[in-house]
């Protein structure tokens, strides 16, 4: 990545890691990137403008289906082009590279954006919470009733009303005379029809077929519309089974390898896999094209000699002149005798008949079999609607009702009056995973004899991800559990599709890696494990941290005590190794906060990016060199200048230190902002060290930390020139709770904090403390003892020999 | 099964022990062993795996009861449903409460919890129906809602870390009530149910089962807006509200009332749950020995409704087969 950006080149998309995502991001927007690869991730970004905007391609593949980019996705993509101030206009280039209709495209580009469409659906889950509230079943009603769903469904039904009424009214206009013999006349068409197709499938079943289909025999092709004419069988193979599950369709397994007549350079450019026949009058080739059963419309009774070498061009000329030659000489003939086939074509040939004695075949009045269909066509879809609108979403949702409410009764989650039972107490707070499934296992015991890594790997199944094409390896001991989850849902699911259910809920993919991780492998480690991306690792393992707490409060409820320790124990170990994504969440957020200037932004996470990958993380220090405004440095004070917790919203809880400074304004400057992963001398030490590199190795004069033991002794070592000192605010603030229950509390505190402003030298100082001490009988108090220890580091006077630009 | 407090001659006595007696044989051939005392083994069979739930402990490699009840199983796990014990509540019960205080921004509420229940003034609907944050007029006017004793159903809405309760009453049906009797029985005669509040038609009573074993029996009102009224109505004239309380309920109705109170009353003594079928079931038995209301806690009626009791749940199982 870094030669890249360094020739200001990059990728942006969601499997990158959070903090490179970030630095792209960053970079661009400062102008530093010329050229970004992004997915639509990017383009949902905030704030990120580019001068040009490229579409590669018009279509995307959005999970299931290649499909072209919607309205609304070229609306937010390509309002990208175009930065403000600096652009006259954007630019967008879209790439067309396949053959398009005008109106796709039109919609692309000025079509409205997609509607509202509620995707509203009940899961055991919602269920089970609605339940659980007094009077279920009228809630869960209820909600449905209220829900945007059954909002919209009555919104459309005027709109069904309309389209039914206009249709009845075309239905009416159509020309109804001689209705009853149009009618007529079309069921015989119709029966006709049928029964040819009913004659057709019984001729190419294939076990009659293939009796037929040896080597030079005569088959006339048909495909839908076209026509291909008589063809020679060369070939008849039969075709592997294509998959799993499917059951072949029959006849579908052979394909009969014919040569049929092209028109010419059909088939030569393999580009166009499609043959087709010679238009009329053309003058065609003969080509072998792979047939299937089902195509064959009628069989020869002749056969001809077929060549053993067709490649030359002039042995299959002779084949079509032969074949055109017997085309004219013989009508179409076949050799099944079969009761059945013989009584159909008798039907077909009866019919045709009276088809022909009919009136109306030989008037042929075409306009007015047109209106018929189309009048049968528009009765057709008049019933559709109508039935659309009878059946009410709200049935629908009753009707889902029920039958969840049963599996849920057959599990034991609610027993048979709805009411809530200890089962369903405990899936009632899981909803990351696959509730009904994640319970079970619970009550079967199956985290029981695992260990907390190995419940973390389980656990990591119910998580999406993206799928791996890779064949997982997977670990003995990760691979009972696995059976037995498997088997678990076998015997669950009542009425599923059971491989169909394992597939879509178990993803084992990233098994293997969570376990890795858990047990302490480097994250440089575990991504080569794999070949998802690691932002999309980072992103599972935060839901599995959830789904780990969820799991954790379940096993709370049922009252498992070994499990919840089991569990909290992992989720403890899963934080510590999430401190990664965390990290950038809260550079992320000093950044929102701070919207001024960010030149060189990113060069200071950019520097430990490597460290990270390295292994234990000791922290990160992040250059800020900005102004803090207000509302930022009213945040750092609520935080504790000196760093100690940062907010409530980080789980981990990781001391958060920030490294203020004066300016020659007098202004406070945040210099550097860090996480640290714990508050030892060590990682103070770490810090400190860091710091100076980054500064360049200037020691600053003075420095102001609160009474920390560990951070003392790191100054004292990586930076022994400096003068150190602790901050008076933090000690006077500790003052009321020091002195909580002595006698006359006021006048200590004011006696105390004239004893440390009011001495002018040292002696004096030193004079009034032992006063002061004395008079109060604090000579036990252990907080005053050491604060007099140490009272170099903090009381003014002694401080005054240093410059400190009014920061004390 | 514990001693009934009843002054019994000696053929009520037998009477009783034989409806009690046919009551166990009914119920015992569902579990016979389920029932444990403190420090009894649970068997298990040792090859699976066993989840170990509330009210147990692993001791010398057994698992042993920490807690009396009744053992349940649940798939693998095995837990303690204890009787006699203090209310154990669940998200979602319905409970009645006693107001004991009114605090800043909350009612703590009696609710035969080891803990006062707290209700939250942002968790209850306002008297005026509106949905909109709470302010300090409203947390001023909190006395004109409840007061302290009043009696308030609610619904509990979570738990707190501390493992404090909250309460909600985010309906219409939840609120003071007011012109019946709070009954306190046991809590583990109240078995959770799909409806807790009933409404007596014929009698003009409702009837409020709460899960923590306070029982409301009281004059039926109409899905209870008489509390916005009676707030319009407080503002201005505070000092009549106590003569308001007891106007107006015929004393059909409060003899009614206290009828199903009672029946309450004897099916509690006697440790049967309560369920609608079976207090109706007593009710009924009262009216058509004609008896007096005070005459339904004679023990003579007692033994009556074990018998009959027994009798019903015997055909029950009769029916089923």
């Amino acid at each position: 990545m870094l030669p890249l950006l360094q020739r200001g080149i990059a990728v942006h998309h969601s499997g990158l890691l959070p903090v490179i995502k970030e630095l792209v991001e960053l970079l661009f927007q400062e102008g530093l990137v010329k050229a970004l690869f992004a997915t639509e991730t990017f383009a949902m970004g905030l704030n990120m403008p580019a001068k040009t905007v490229v579409f590669t391609a018009v279509k995307k593949w959005d999970g299931d289906s290649h499909r072209y980019i919607g309205s609304g996705e070229y609306i937010q993509m390509s309002g990208r082009a175009g930065r403000r101030g600096k652009d006259e206009r954007g630019i967008c280039i879209i790439m067309v590279d396949e053959r398009m209709e005008m109106n796709t495209l039109k919609d692309m580009v000025l079509g409205k954006p997609a509607p509202l469409v509620s995707t509203f659906r009940l899961s055991y889950y919602s269920i089970l919470n609605l339940m659980r509230r007094a009077e279920g079943q009228f809630t869960a009603e209820h909600v449905i009733k209220n829900s945007f769903h059954q909002f919209q469904y009555e919104k459309a039904l005027p709109g069904i009303g309309k389209k039914v009424s206009k249709l009845e009214e075309e239905a009416a206009v159509l020309d109804a005379s001689g209705e009853a013999e149009v009618a007529e006349y079309h069921k015989l068409k119709l029966e006709m029809a049928q029964l040819e197709k009913k004659m057709m499938a019984e001729i190419t079943r294939p076990e009659r077929v293939l009796y037929y289909l040896c080597t030079g025999r005569l088959i006339k092709v048909r495909e839908g519309g076209t026509d291909w004419g008589w063809g020679v069988v060369v070939n008849v193979v039969k075709k592997p089974a294509t998959g799993l599950g499917t059951l072949p369709s029959r006849g579908a397994g052979y394909i009969v390898d014919t040569l049929l007549h092209c028109s010419p350079g059909s088939s030569e450019s393999g580009s166009r896999p499609r043959p087709c026949p010679p238009q009329p009058g053309e003058k065609g080739e003969m080509h072998v094209v792979p047939v299937q059963l089902p195509l064959i419309s009628a069989l020869s009774k002749v056969r001809i000699s077929v060549p053993s070498d067709l490649r030359p061009l002039e042995a299959r000329q002779s084949i079509l002149l032969a074949v055109q030659e017997l085309g004219t000489r013989f009508p179409e003939d076949m050799k099944i005798e079969d009761p059945e086939i013989v009584d159909l074509v008798n039907q077909i040939e009866e019919l045709e008949r009276k088809l022909r004695a009919h009136p109306l075949h030989k008037s042929q009045d075409v306009n007015q079999i047109r209106n018929f269909e189309r009048k049968a066509e528009v009765n057709h879809e008049i019933q559709q609607l109508k039935s659309k609108m009878r059946d009410s979403q709200l049935q629908k949702f009753r009707d889902e009702l029920k039958n969840r409410s049963r599996v849920l009764k057959r599990l034991g989650h609610i027993d048979a009056d709805g009411v809530v039972q200890l089962k369903g107490r405990a899936a009632c707070l899981i909803d990351t995973g696959d509730e009904l499934l994640v319970t079970e296992l619970m009550f079967n015991g199956t985290f029981n004899d695992l260990d907390h890594h190995q419940v973390a790997a389980l656990a990591s199944c119910f998580i999406p991800v993206d799928k791996s094409s890779e064949q997982i390896h997977l670990r003995s001991e990760l691979a009972k559990p696995l059976q037995q989850l498997k088997r678990i849902q076998y015997e669950c699911k009542l009425d599923l599709n059971v491989d169909e259910y394992v597939e879509s809920t178990v993803r084992p993919y990233l098994m293997d890696v969570i376990y890795c991780w858990s047990k302490g492998a480097s994250f440089a480690d575990v991504i080569q494990m794999t070949d998802i991306f690691e932002g999309s690792i980072i992103r599972s393992a935060r839901r599995l941290d959830e789904f780990l707490n969820q799991l954790c409060a379940a096993a709370q409820a049922v009252g498992e005590v070994s499990l919840e320790k089991k569990l909290q124990q992992r989720v403890k170990a899963c934080a510590e190794v999430l401190c990664l994504p965390i990290l950038f969440i809260y550079v992320e957020e000093v950044e929102l906060d701070n919207d001024q200037d960010m030149n060189e932004e990113g060069v200071g996470p950019l520097a430990n990016i490597d460290a990270i990958e390295k292994g234990p993380l000791t922290g990160i220090l992040m250059a800020a060199h900005r102004l803090l405004n207000m509302d930022m440095k009213r945040r750092l004070e609520a935080n504790d200048i000196a760093g100690i917790m940062p907010a409530k919203s980080i789980r981990s809880k990781l001391p958060f230190v920030t490294i203020v400074g004066v300016n020659n304004h007098g202004q406070s400057i945040l210099l550097e902002c860090a996480l640290i992963s714990r508050e030892d001398a060590n990682t103070f030490k770490w810090l400190f060290t860091t710091w100076l590199e980054a500064i360049g190795d200037v020691h600053p004069n003075a420095i102001l930390t609160n009474q920390c033991e560990s951070m003392r002794k790191a100054i004292r070592e990586v930076m022994p020139n400096t003068r150190h000192i602790f901050c008076l605010w933090h000690i006077l603030c500790k003052v009321p709770k020091k002195f909580k229950g002595v006698i006359d509390y006021d006048s200590i505190c004011l006696e105390f904090k004239a004893v440390i402003y009011d001495s002018l030298t040292i002696e004096m100082f030193e004079r009034n403390w032992n006063e002061f001490v004395v008079k109060h009988e604090l000579e036990r108090n252990e907080w005053l003892s050491k604060l007099y220890v140490d009272r170099e580091y903090w009381v003014p006077i002694d401080l005054n020999h240093t410059f400190w630009a009014r920061m004390v | 099964m514990r001693e009934i407090q009843l002054s019994l001659n000696q053929t009520q006595k037998i009477r009783l022990q034989k409806a009690l007696q046919k009551l166990e044989s009914l119920h015992s051939k569902v579990n016979s062993d389920a029932s444990v005392t403190v420090a009894d083994t649970i068997p298990i069979s040792l090859e699976d795996s066993i989840l170990k739930g509330h009210g147990t402990a692993e001791r010398n490699g057994e698992v042993v009861a920490t807690v009396c009840g009744v053992v349940e199983r649940v798939n693998m796990l095995v837990y303690v449903r204890s009787l006699r014990s203090r209310f154990k509540p669940e998200i979602g019960d319905i409970i009645v409460g006693r107001v004991v205080e009114v605090a800043q921004k909350r009612w703590k509420l009696e609710i035969n919890f080891n803990q006062d229940a707290v209700l939250m003034l942002s968790s209850m609907n306002l008297p005026d129906g509106i949905q909109r944050r709470r302010t300090a007029v409203d947390e001023l006017n909190m006395r004109n809602v409840f007061e302290e004793n009043d009696v308030i159903c609610a619904e509990v809405r979570n738990f707190q870390n501390d493992g404090s309760l909250q309460l909600q009453a985010r309906s219409q049906k939840y609120g003071k009530l007011e012109k019946g009797q709070l009954l306190t029985v046991p809590p583990y005669l109240v078995k959770r149910q799909k409806q807790h509040f009933h409404h007596l038609v014929q009698y003009g009573v409702d009837l409020i089962l709460g899960c923590n074993g306070f029982i409301w029996v009281g004059e039926h009102c109409d899905a209870r807006d008489t509390v916005a009224e009676e707030q319009l109505n407080n503002t201005e004239e505070q000092n009549t509200k106590s003569t308001r309380v007891s106007e107006n309920v015929p004393l059909e109705t409060r003899r009614n009332i206290c009828r199903v109170a009672n029946a309450v009353r004897v099916l509690s003594t006697l440790g049967f749950s309560l369920t609608l079928e079976v207090i109706l079931e007593a009710f009924n038995l009262s009216s058509t020995l004609n008896l007096g209301i005070d005459e339904m806690l004679v023990s003579e009626f007692h033994v009556l409704v074990a018998e009959k009791e027994a009798e019903r749940r015997s055909s029950l199982t009769k029916k089923k087969r």
